[in-house]
């Protein structure tokens, strides 16, 4: 093992490495070894992917409200960073599921992007209230009153959510996305341990990035706080030597 | 509470009147939007009639955040907000009080630019009464969103940047209701505009709890 | 056929982007950090 400081771990080599291999299997399982969709055809193949990427952006985001509450309520450093590594992850899952999904409806509905749809419009703007989280994170200033405002910016966040989720479908009246095939039972074995490996490897990719954003956030504080004091002393020992 | 926030927004409205950054500021830009939306809409009166009730809140949100702006940095010139929470006034009063000063801009704004599109964009409000009560709570909702980001941002240097990008999405909803219930009031489509008025009022009465709720934690000394 | 290559280019070349990024941000972030204040680094090395 390299002893370059880094945020890995063995428990992250693990996991990273699982990820690697369960994310080669679903590859083989979505190309390869299962059969195309009665109705989609071989789009259906991208629904591997998609899918639990979808639906784990909004366990990433749930961790970040969590954590959230966390730190409002304990003022918890441990919740303060576990909010903001998830919301960033979220963010990256959040901004896949939105382009893997347009790559989906293009072939299957004819369409990139309907407005029609319900869960296609809430992402979106669950999407850019996240940026918005991050981009007040981004300001420089002090650190409590940053992680409070980031805190409450998160929560209204995700109460705004079901609102929205709500008003579009009143609004849009009809819904493209498909019921869940899952529970209707109709998946053919393959394909559904093709969904199962999915779920995995996305689950698996998604601790990969919690763990180490998670740490660079941790580094980020420690340099903030202790930078200052590293520099001072750093310089005091240049002086010492001359 | 409720008389400190009274005096809070009649503050906040006599500075506005003395420094005329409404009338002169605001109100020309919301017209100079709904000028702007005649162009992009290639001069077509059939179109800019038929999409009124977007354009109206879409002007409407724009002007919002102005006002927001504005209000706020009343207060960060001279750290008046400091001095308003040292004075032991309750946060939640002044949440209620600043939504209200922008709640009753808002109002204005939306006076003038109904005018506008019933001069310019040739439209005509077949119900009247749903109109004006959605255009109030509209305006509630839109202030008690605003009132509680404008806090949030008030002592950042990002601030006029920051906010739109937090508050515009959060009104989603607003834009949505408004717009349907609108839709229904100028007769452009066909929905029972009075239930998106439920909409548009759990949406007020949700962000006015969240004020009142958060407003202590986000005021309170770090 | 080719909007489902694209899509699975797309989602695990984000997934390899961002990976990358975050051990890049790691890497440098560590290197300013002494070792006991990582706590992680204490099981392995």
């Amino acid at each position: 093992m390299s002893t370059r400081p880094s945020t890995g771990s063995t428990v992250t080599r693990v996991i990273g490495i699982a990820a690697l291999i369960a994310l080669a299997l679903l590859l083989c399982a979505a190309f390869w070894w299962s059969e195309p969709d009665a109705q989609q055809g071989d789009a259906v193949r991208l629904f591997y992917l998609h899918v639990p990427v979808a639906i784990l952006e909004y366990v990433a985001f749930i961790i970040a409200g969590v954590g959230s509450v966390m730190y409002l309520w304990k003022r918890s450093v441990f919740g303060d960073v576990m909010a903001h590594a998830a919301a960033e992850v979220g963010v990256v899952f959040c901004a896949l599921t939105l382009i893997t999904g347009s790559l989906w409806g293009r072939p299957t509905w004819g369409t990139y992007w309907d407005w029609g749809d319900v869960r296609l419009v809430t992402t979106l703007i669950l999407l850019l209230l996240f940026v918005g989280y991050l981009a007040l994170r981004q300001v420089p200033g002090d650190r409590h009153t940053r992680s409070k405002q980031a805190a409450i910016v998160a929560l209204v966040a995700l109460i705004d959510i079901p609102i929205i989720n709500r008003s579009v479908e009143w609004w849009a009246n009809r819904t493209l996305h498909q019921r869940s095939t899952l529970i209707e039972g109709k998946i053919e074995d393959i394909n559904a341990f093709a969904t199962f490996l999915g779920f995995l490897a996305c689950g698996l990719v998604l601790s990969w990035f919690l763990v180490h954003r998670f740490r660079v956030a941790w580094l980020e504080r420690e340099v903030a706080t202790h930078g200052l004091e590293r520099a001072l002393s750093e310089r005091r020992a240049e002086g010492a030597e001359v | 509470m409720l008389r400190d926030a009274g005096r809070i927004a009649a503050k906040d409205l006599r500075i506005e009147r003395r420094s005329r950054v409404l009338t002169t500021q605001v109100l020309p830009f919301a017209l100079i939007v709904i000028v702007l939306f005649a162009f992009a809409l290639d001069a077509s009166t059939d179109a800019l009639r038929r999409f009124t009730p977007g354009l109206f809140w879409v002007t409407v949100l724009f002007a919002a955040v102005l006002s927001v702006q504005r209000i706020f940095a009343v207060e960060v010139e001279d750290g008046a907000l400091d001095a308003l929470r040292l004075s032991g006034v309750d946060p939640a009063s002044i949440f209620l009080g600043k939504a209200a000063a922008i709640a009753t801009q808002l109002v204005v704004v939306e006076v003038l630019l109904g005018l506008s599109v019933v001069v310019f964009y040739d439209a005509e409000p077949d119900d009247v009464v749903l109109a004006a009560v959605a255009g109030v709570v509209a305006a509630g909702g839109v202030a008690a969103a605003g009132s509680l980001y404008g806090a949030l941002v008030v002592n950042l240097r990002v601030r006029d940047t920051l906010l739109p990008v937090l508050l515009l999405p959060v009104l989603a909803p607003v834009l949505i209701a408004a717009t349907r219930a609108y839709g229904d009031a100028f007769g452009t489509s066909a929905v029972d505009g009075w239930a998106w008025l439920g909409v548009l009022g759990l949406f007020g009465v949700i962000y006015l709890l969240l004020g009142i709720l958060t407003y202590g934690v986000l005021l309170e000394e770090s | 056929m080719g909007y489902v290559v694209a899509g699975w280019i797309i989602g695990i070349g984000g997934f390899a982007l961002y990976a990358g990024y975050l051990l890049r941000r790691g890497r440098r972030l560590a290197s300013h950090v002494p070792a006991d204040r990582r706590r992680w680094m204490t099981a392995d090395e």
